[in-house]
């Protein structure tokens, strides 16, 4: 499957057209990482984004140390297939704030950090076309964190 | 070998019963359907091996939120991390869709194994552990099902079939008279496979037994 193909199947780039497509295609890697690989740390300088191919990503934040409980991660969502890891890339401060580990063998489309926003400044349509991509995905994120709550707060009349 | 397994699906935790316990010295010490049962059973058993479906809900799973099915990896690294002398290893293909019900018939031979960039492998949880001392991250390995007919071919039941099929063949050759030569090969070609497949068969029931 070509980086083109791959970009064609993610929301985030849905707007563009093949020769838009093309252009965000050219700053694009890919990359195979093996199963309980960390491809970010919470805290790195955000490099790149990342766009899954195949593979099961999960995304973790690290809990401080509190009382009797020792640090610990814990994981706050699952990127699969077509879906995009590591959108701080393209927002500031551009740092990671989650940690990204590898629960399956995982191949992924690397875009360069700098260069896609480079991109985004000097090509409007892409600029808004990306962006509406990302707020859909950031809302997409909201509303599953949103039906988790609410299924929590109907357990206990569930559980009686 | 002391294990402790936990998955959410019922179906999955009797898979991984059998599974070890074909295993030999390997003994299914605890099972649990949840994150937090899980870490109390391996803080109180202290297992050799902890088994963990990474589909793993915290507490209970919320009915179709894939979300609340996301603690499996978690309580391995905490795991890992409090009991550095048990070696986790996290089941990275147990979601329905991945392995549904129907592959995990108890006719179906399973065996655990691991993907690396280099190729795929399968092991025993006993090569794992000797492997080396359990180290701070978790193993991510998977399940593979091998289908019935597939199992079948490997245990000779397919040569069986062949050899009866080529015999078959040979024989009515024969009948023919003037092809006779070809099928007299023919028959015997059948008589060997369908003796290889029964060898293969009962080496198969007998190895299987002294698991």
């Amino acid at each position: 499957m070509t980086a083109k193909q791959v970009l064609k199947g993610c929301v985030l780039f849905f707007g563009l057209s093949d020769s838009e497509l093309e252009k965000v295609a050219s700053l694009a890697v890919e990359k195979q990482y093996e199963a309980g690989t960390t491809i970010f740390t919470a805290g790195d300088s955000a490099e790149a984004l990342f766009v899954l191919q195949e593979g099961r990503v999960a995304i973790q934040m690290t809990l401080p140390e509190t009382g009797d409980l020792a640090s610990r991660r814990i994981t706050v969502d699952v990127v699969t297939k077509n879906e995009i890891l590591g959108w701080s890339a393209i927002l500031e401060p551009y740092k990671y704030t989650f940690t990204a580990v590898c629960i399956q063998q995982t191949v992924a489309l690397l875009i360069s950090g700098n260069k896609l926003r480079s991109l985004l400044r000097d090509n409007h349509k892409i600029g808004y076309e990306v962006m509406e991509g990302l707020a859909k995905v950031i809302a997409a994120g909201l509303n599953d964190t949103r039906q988790v709550l609410i299924a929590e707060r109907l357990l206990p009349a569930k559980l009686t | 070998m002391r294990v402790v397994l936990a998955s959410e699906r019922p179906q999955i935790q009797h898979l991984l019963m059998d599974m070890i316990e074909e295993e030999p010295g390997a003994i299914v010490v605890g099972q649990a359907e949840n994150a937090i049962k899980t870490l109390v059973l391996a803080e109180n058993l202290r297992p050799d091996v902890a088994i963990i479906d990474s589909n793993l809900p915290y507490s209970v799973g919320l009915d179709k939120l894939a979300l609340s099915r996301m603690s499996g990896l978690d309580i391995g690294q905490m795991i890992c991390q409090k009991l550095p002398g048990t070696r986790v290893v996290i089941l990275n293909n147990l979601d329905a869709q991945v392995l549904p019900e129907v592959s995990l018939s108890r006719d179906n031979q399973a065996f655990f194994s691991r993907e690396r960039l280099r190729g795929t492998t399968s092991f025993k949880l006993q090569e794992l552990c000797r492997e080396a001392a359990p180290s701070e991250a978790p193993v991510f390995a998977s399940v593979e099902v091998e289908s019935w007919s597939a199992s079948q071919q490997k245990d000779g039941s397919g040569a069986i079939g062949s050899g009866a099929i080529s015999i078959a063949g040979g024989l009515y050759l024969i009948g023919t008279l003037w092809l006779a030569p070809y099928g007299v090969l023919l028959a015997l070609g059948g008589v060997f496979m369908l003796a290889f497949g029964l060898f293969k068969k009962m080496t198969t029931r007998l190895w299987r037994k002294s698991r």
